[in-house]
């Protein structure tokens, strides 16, 4: 079964995403890191088993754009989906991530409901794990 | 930073109730019981940082969370802040809008407070600097956010040159429950 790591500096927020994805009846492990340097070096020893990343965009140390365009990059990692959960919800922050990372595959902006997290990632995971 | 067109500090008051006004009820499901005060303070600062004293806004003790604006990425690069956002909240409240964001975590402790305050400061700036292009601020960069228990020991970073600080407290149970600051300089 493939992981799913959830990328956020503010742990409450990993830990509310987390919940709603179990919630939602998904058992896949998953693992955790709070800034995009963090979420590398998890990727490094992980990256065969991660199916979907979730990535805030205000981050320390590495921001969530700059983890999306570093993994882009990198054929071994370039092809997991990943969906942007974060503050910065105008189009043409969207277009920049888009343009940061093509294999975007979804956009959550905060404030979010359950309902908006599992109506997105579902179908992701459906199809990837 | 070259001087730009004058922020109207009344304005800039307008937008950041409006933003946080709307944040706090949806997300914190916060009720209030009276309107919202406006005030312009001295900036007190400290190494040429603000100094964040919790303690100074309410009648005991508080979380606070701090994020630094950027006019561009070069400013943020470069280290150079345009502005400067703290969110203030009482004690209790701070519990409270952790049970009503985090939809049912059972363990809360004082560190996961303090997260969801930095959370929340985090999502109200995010709003505002979607709806400051009146501004002339169109490509506003706003940093991870700084936390702390009472005050952030080492200050905030701002634009030095500005003094004034434009304030909003909001009231629950008609105790100051919420207290937002907020420093801006003109667009570049």
């Amino acid at each position: 079964m493939k992981k799913i790591l959830v990328v956020d500096d503010s742990g409450v927020q990993r830990k509310m995403i987390i919940q709603i994805i179990q919630k939602a009846g998904f058992q896949n492990p998953i693992l955790e890191a709070g800034d995009g340097a963090q979420a590398i070096q998890t990727l490094a020893t992980n990256f065969q088993d991660v199916g979907i990343v979730l990535c805030d965009w205000n981050m320390p140390n590495m921001n969530g754009l700059e983890f999306i365009s570093a993994i882009a990059k990198v054929p071994a990692v370039a092809c997991i989906p990943v969906v942007m959960v974060t503050t910065e919800g105008t189009a043409d922050k969207i277009a920049e991530a888009k343009a940061a990372n093509p294999n975007l595959a979804g956009y959550i902006a905060k404030p979010f409901t359950p309902e908006v997290l599992q109506s997105t990632i579902t179908p992701i995971l459906q199809s990837n794990i | 930073m070259s001087p730009g067109k004058l922020i109207d500090p009344k304005q800039l008051s307008q937008v950041i109730l409006r933003c946080s006004q709307e944040i706090l009820e949806q997300m914190c499901k916060a009720k209030f019981s009276q309107d919202p005060q406006i005030a312009e303070r001295e900036i007190i600062e400290y190494n040429s940082r603000i100094r964040a004293l919790g303690l100074d806004k309410f009648n005991g003790p508080c979380y606070v969370a701090a994020i630094t604006m950027y006019d561009s990425k070069e400013s943020l690069a470069a280290k150079k802040p345009c502005g400067a956002f703290i969110l203030y909240l009482e004690e209790t409240i701070a519990q409270e809008f952790l049970k009503a964001m985090s939809q049912g975590l059972d363990d809360e402790d004082e560190e996961m407070v303090m997260d969801n305050c930095g959370e929340l400061c985090n999502v109200i700036a995010g709003q505002f600097k979607n709806n400051i292009k009146e501004f002339g601020y169109h490509d506003l960069v706003i940093s991870a956010p700084t936390k702390g228990k009472n005050d952030i020991p080492e200050g905030v970073d701002f634009e030095y040159n500005e003094t004034k600080l434009q304030e909003v407290s909001f009231f629950i149970r008609k105790i100051k429950a919420v207290v937002i600051a907020i420093t801006l300089a003109p667009a570049p």
